[in-house]
């Protein structure tokens, strides 16, 4: 055990600490925390062939199995929501429930709702686009179903949750970087408790053949499980994926008292943007690493106490590399990582807020998942320690994750035991 | 079975399993307003039955304040007219 101190020891009461009280995920994995966690430690892929994409460049996604909507949320929620809202649902009711918090006892008005999503209802907006265009008629819930903000706003109306209800974009980052705002919103004592994270319901033609066009998808259709391979010499891009988690936050002091469950503390917040280009990471991860930066500040740590960093890394050659590139300047090969979407491929606006949840439970269980499908690290990138073959037991004291997206914005959220 | 029990059974259906409405809160006389239906839903109702049985009504068809029977006679009515 080292003698250095425990990271983020001291706040100040102007700065309270932030605790994560619950979690809920929906992956391709399955529906629960647990399913999403069991595939990603077990290094199970979930990417298939996906009938949806059937005849496009590219047909791989990870998808929820038999997603039945009506049954789990009810007819009238499940026929006027798109399905990244429903997927944000179900997060949020399993996070409550894991909390252990009745939303029928709580003093709505301070209670927030932030998520994250890149694309919001997207596949609905395309299916009445289709319908229009063919002389039907568009369905009367269109706009409600797909404003992007709907999902936050349904989690606030079925909670009456009445404290700030937003939505954040932040493409590939949403979820992290609701997660982080969330804090702020404790912080500040706008809010009591704050159910934050992402979704994304992405897979449908539209954008599997515009993600396409950017070279940006995975084309391979000879193994299906083995696309979807971060950090490795044959990657060739992301796999189009859907999903949800929602973290619930309080204030420390706030869970004490109500004998809550504290999974992790959330002690560090860091947001930037690449100004580079609207796509391309800048090569070197120059904005990430502001954002790395920006979130130990806030934790109270340097770069020596981080144990663990889990990586946006989403299968694409440029992507993975200017990642790589950053961990290593900063950290060598002193902390294990790994990158989670060689699993449940990449659910875009809603990765990392999985991602936050994942990091989570590797504190709870201090166990870090292998990289699915890392069979041979890109020579360039070589110089981390990225867990790959089988999880692997470590002390995690601190641990980040971190997330970009288009438009060069990131998001680097620090949690700590 | 009647065409006029077929239409009426689709409404009362369709309003148990897409919306959610308690089947002993089904009566001729309650109103859709009374069933919990809001201004959109009305018109997912228009576009459910011109989807299930052909059956095309303008969007204003059909109001909040009227009951079950009306809305079999409004559909029965477009079914007669086509």
């Amino acid at each position: 055990m080292s003698a250095r101190p425990p990271a983020a020891a001291t706040h100040s009461p102007a700065a309270p600490d932030v605790v994560v009280t619950g979690l809920g995920v929906v992956s391709a994995a399955g529906i629960g925390a647990e399913a999403t966690w069991k595939s990603v430690v077990s290094g199970q892929p979930t990417a298939r062939i996906s009938p949806t994409l059937r005849g496009l460049p590219t047909d791989l996604a990870c998808e929820l199995d038999g997603f039945d909507a009506p049954g789990l949320l009810g007819a009238n929620f499940a026929r006027r929501t798109d399905r990244f809202s429903q997927l944000a649902m179900i997060a949020g009711d399993e996070a409550l429930r894991t909390a252990g918090l009745d939303p029928s006892g709580w003093d709505g008005a301070r209670v927030g709702v932030l998520l994250g999503s890149a694309f919001g209802g997207v596949t609905t907006l395309t299916e009445q686009a289709v319908r229009e265009s063919r002389g039907s008629a568009v369905s009367a819930v269109t706009v409600p179903a797909v404003l992007s903000n709907m999902a936050a706003g349904l989690l606030s109306l079925a909670w009456k949750a009445h404290g700030p209800s937003l939505a954040v974009n932040t493409a590939c980052a949403s979820g992290a970087t609701a997660i982080g705002l969330a804090a702020g919103l404790l912080r500040d004592d706008t809010c009591d408790i704050v159910i934050a994270g992402g979704a994304e319901a992405p897979v449908n033609r539209l954008l599997a053949a515009a993600f396409a066009r950017m070279d940006a998808l995975s084309l391979n259709r000879a193994a299906p499980a083995a696309a979807s391979r971060p950090f490795d010499a044959q990657r060739d891009g992301f796999v189009l994926a859907e999903g949800a988690a929602m973290l619930v936050l309080e204030r420390a002091d706030d869970a004490a008292a109500r004998h809550a469950p504290t999974l992790a503390r959330l002690v560090g917040f860091g947001a930037s943007a690449d100004a580079h280009h609207f796509t391309a990471p800048h090569p070197e991860g120059r904005g990430l690493e502001r954002a790395v930066t920006q979130a130990l500040r806030r934790a109270g740590a340097g770069l020596a106490d981080v144990d663990h960093v889990n990586a946006h890394a989403t299968s694409t050659p440029k992507g993975d590399l200017a990642e790589a590139s950053l961990l290593a300047r900063l950290f060598g090969g002193s902390v294990s990582v790994t990158a989670p979407k060689g699993a449940l491929g990449h659910t875009l606006g809603a990765a990392g807020a999985i991602e936050a949840a994942l990091t989570v439970l590797s504190i709870v269980e201090q166990t870090v998942p292998p990289t699915a499908n890392l069979d041979e690290p890109d020579a360039l990138i070589d110089e981390l320690d990225i867990v790959a073959g089988q999880a692997r037991s470590q002390r995690i004291r601190l641990a980040l994750s971190s997330s970009s997206g288009f438009g060069g914005q990131n998001a680097v959220l620090a949690f700590a035991d | 079975m009647t065409v006029i029990e077929s239409v009426r059974d689709h409404v009362e259906r369709t309003l148990v399993d897409s919306f959610e409405v308690e089947p002993a809160a089904l009566r001729p006389d309650r109103t859709l307003d009374g069933l919990g239906l809001d201004s959109l839903a009305i018109v997912e109702l228009i576009d459910i039955m011109a989807g299930d049985l052909g059956l095309i009504l303008e969007d204003d068809a059909l109001r909040p304040g009227m009951t079950v029977d009306e809305i079999v006679r409004a559909l029965e009515d477009a079914g007669e007219s086509r």
